[in-house]
């Protein structure tokens, strides 16, 4: 089942990032019309901006995680080694 | 393995192993890339509708972006190398470096992927202002998204078992779970 996961699990995380700048570029566009290239591009700067936030929590969160799980890793990882 | 070093040779040294049988990242950003491309110009328009909420010229290397990640080497950090991941378990500045250099190389290979897929989009149907933006949008996007993918590989990191016939009674090639 986890062998699976990464493909919902990944693009939840693609879509979390990009929502707040897809909201954003929906509120305020007009109704029918095509972005303007300056609503475009505060759209994507939301974005841009949303992903290194997402970087940053990602990585002090994953060093959280590995200071949990590191008993549990080691004799994992130690069994896989040695097959 | 020995510890990792600086970030930057991390870097080069995961570009290493990138290029390198088994192709194991390589492998899995093209097939995924395949498969979203394949979905997104042949699904019928409701179902397209239903698994791309975007949608638009440059919406589509955005989304092959999202997708091209969504595989084993973006979130089983862990698992994919376990002599590596012992050596960096007990210094988490190694660790740390391991992961963002493993992020950088992902991101890199599928930003400049789907950059260049914004170009052939957008050159001559879009503004530059628009086409600079979408680039630095695919470029980051991949570094924000990989190492919280990382997460799940750090609590349930998987390996692929050893063939049969090396000691083991498993399947060859079947994944198991550290959980």
């Amino acid at each position: 089942m986890l062998a699976f996961a990464p493909f919902f699990y990944v693009p939840l995380i693609g879509l979390a990032i990009l929502s707040p700048g897809v909201q954003l570029a929906r509120s305020i566009k007009l109704p029918g019309q095509r972005l303007t290239p300056a609503q475009f591009v505060i759209s994507a700067a939301v974005v841009c901006a949303t992903a290194v936030v997402a970087a940053a929590i990602g990585l002090w969160v994953a060093r959280r995680l590995l200071a949990w799980r590191t008993t549990h890793l080691a004799a994992y990882l130690t069994n896989t080694d040695k097959g | 393995m020995g510890a990792v070093p600086g970030l930057r040779r991390a870097v080069v040294s995961e570009y290493h192993r990138v290029v390198r049988p088994p192709w194991e990242i390589p492998t899995a950003l093209v097939t995924n890339g395949a498969l979203m491309v394949a979905a997104w110009f042949l699904l019928p328009p409701r179902a397209h509708a239903f698994l791309f909420s975007l949608n638009g010229p440059l919406a589509f290397p955005v989304i092959l972006a999202s997708w091209m990640m969504a595989d084993t080497p973006a979130t089983n950090v862990m698992g994919s190398s376990p002599a590596l991941a012992l050596s960096v378990l007990e210094d988490q500045a190694a660790y740390w470096r391991w992961l963002a250099a493993r992020c950088i190389v992902i991101g890199s290979l599928i930003g400049v992927a789907c950059a260049a897929g914004v170009m052939y989009v957008g050159l001559g149907h879009y503004p530059w202002s628009e086409i600079v933006w979408a680039c630095a949008l695919v470029a980051l996007l991949p570094v924000g998204v990989l190492p919280m993918a990382a997460w799940l590989g750090i609590v349930f990191p998987t390996t692929r078992a050893p063939c049969v016939g090396a000691g083991s009674t498993a399947e060859p090639g079947v994944a198991t779970y550290g959980g």
